[in-house]
């Protein structure tokens, strides 16, 4: 959070889910080593290293592009989001090992620059089937460079969230380049049917995931609220928000999450300050609403970070009526405390 | 995530489940040559006994292979030094003028070792027959055996 910025807190779940990763990346290695070995034994080492490296990277790709929609669908997904840009990092390291020792196998015995010679060496781009394939995997590449060095927050606190979002919203533009840099690369002379299989599945789960996710998302936005009265509407009962918990409700375009803390209902703005998670997704831990992707956190009568972190968001206004919640959407400044609406049969 | 955000999201993923099915539809059709002859072939494969014709240079070898009947026809390919050119596929021409486009793909080598492609069923005359070695990252052609 903003208070200062320290080195990465290795907690026992964030311990855990490196080792997973690299568990999972060095079997898959030595099993792809391994039948490589058995079954195409005159493969010298560095093309293992890049078909090794590269097809592990595009996996993990596809699982974290997956990560974000399966999180909106259930939110027993929400651990690995918490965890996602350690994934992100490790699939640039090993997608950067395949390019420098492409580059390098590829292009180092030329009499120009490797780097200028990805795009000159073949200037076919007029053709598709002859088109130069490694252009776009160096574009990926270089996006995917630049993601996982701002993957710090304190380059999302420099650049500001906003700025910080848009650029690695990018990223499902290196995905498209590294789907075509496989299609018109090595599918182009692997005439296994398998792989195309393979990369259409992949790209096609992905696009129904997220679709899917975008669905629910705007079946959230569109839910009609149509109790009004003295500028607040009727959002649900209290009983069908469970303590520690939120209901999420978009009123005048705006999400807000309805807290029920203890014996009282608080609202707030949903959106995170840090990389603009859902609140309303949470729960109350500590006394503190936490943020489902991050774990930042907001004290629910006032929207306020706990001391000595900085954040704040909206709250608004509160009011029970006959065990129906009632919200008024205008938001209070960031930061303003709120008592909360308290029921008359809390207790009883 | 804001509305706005979530609103582009969808964007993006509508236009992808537009443009990515169409890309890898667009390259799946233009893959040359769809004769299951272009995967590399395991060393293992046995050789057969009859070698109708032969050619080389100081880089490689070639022999086309054939059994007794001529029922089944072969091409060993032997890189008897390193192949600097690691991006190396085997095209089979008749005359001088070559496109990959219109020529007959025959596999793909790596950089060392012996390598074994089956050939279609008749493969006589091979007599004035000359084998490309093309180098598919830079498009070009890299060298050549006449037969």
């Amino acid at each position: 959070m903003s208070v200062s910025y320290s080195a990465v807190g290795w907690n026992r779940q964030k311990k855990l889910y490196d080792g997973i990763i690299a568990a999972f990346c060095i079997t898959y290695l030595i099993l792809f080593a391994g039948f490589t070995w058995i079954f195409n034994a005159q493969v010298t080492f560095e093309t293992l290293i890049i078909r090794s490296a590269s097809t592990l990277a595009v996996i993990l790709l596809h699982i974290i592009l997956a990560i974000g929609p399966l999180c909106r669908l259930q939110s027993k997904f929400l651990p690995l989001l918490y965890n996602r840009r350690h994934l992100g990092v490790t699939m640039f390291f090993l997608a950067a090992i395949h390019g420098v020792f492409s580059i390098l196998q590829f292009h180092a015995l030329g009499n120009i620059h490797p780097l200028l010679s990805v795009f000159v060496s073949n200037t076919n781009y007029d053709s598709l089937a002859a088109f130069p394939f490694q252009a776009p995997g160096f574009i990926a590449l270089i996006i995917l460079m630049i993601m996982a060095v701002t993957s710090h927050d304190f380059w999302l606190h420099n650049l500001s969230p906003r700025l910080w979002k848009t650029l690695h919203m990018f990223v499902y533009m290196a995905y498209a380049l590294v789907v075509m840099h496989v299609m018109l690369g090595v599918i182009q002379y692997e005439q296994n049917p398998l792989l195309v299989i393979l990369v259409f599945t992949g790209s096609i789960s992905l696009i129904v995931l997220h679709l899917l996710a975008a669905q629910k998302e705007r079946k959230t936005d569109e839910a009609k609220l149509t109790a009004k009265q003295d500028g607040f509407v009727m959002v649900c009962k209290i009983t069908d928000i469970e303590n520690t918990r939120a209901k999420i409700f978009c009123v005048e375009k705006e999400r807000i999450a309805v807290y029920r803390h203890e014996d009282r209902i608080y609202a707030i703005h949903n959106v995170c300050k840090h990389q603009g998670g859902p609140l309303g997704e949470g729960r109350i831990l500590d006394g503190c609403i936490t943020c489902p992707w991050h774990g930042y956190q907001y004290l629910p009568h006032n929207g306020q970070s706990p001391p000595p972190f900085k954040e704040k968001v909206s709250t608004y206004a509160i009011k029970i009526i006959h065990e129906e919640i009632w919200l008024n959407p205008q938001p209070f400044p960031e930061g303003t405390t709120q008592t909360g609406a308290k029921s008359d049969n809390y207790g009883q | 995530m804001t509305k706005n955000l979530r609103i582009r999201h969808r964007q993006i993923w509508a236009l992808m489940a537009l443009l990515l099915p169409i890309g890898i539809l667009s390259a799946w059709l233009v893959i040359p040559n769809h004769e299951p002859v272009k995967i590399l072939k395991p060393r293992e494969q046995v050789l057969l006994p009859v070698i109708a014709y032969t050619a080389g240079t100081e880089h490689f070898q070639a022999r086309v292979r054939t059994n007794t009947d001529r029922s089944a026809w072969q091409l060993e390919w032997i890189n008897k030094t390193i192949l600097t050119t690691p991006s190396a596929v085997i095209y089979k021409i008749k005359g001088e003028t070559f496109a990959p486009e219109s020529a007959e793909l025959i596999g793909r080598i790596e950089t060392q070792g012996r390598y074994i492609f089956s050939l279609q069923p008749d493969s006589t005359g091979w007599v004035g027959t000359r084998l490309i070695l093309y180098d598919f990252i830079h498009a070009q052609r890299t060298d050549s055996i006449k037969f």
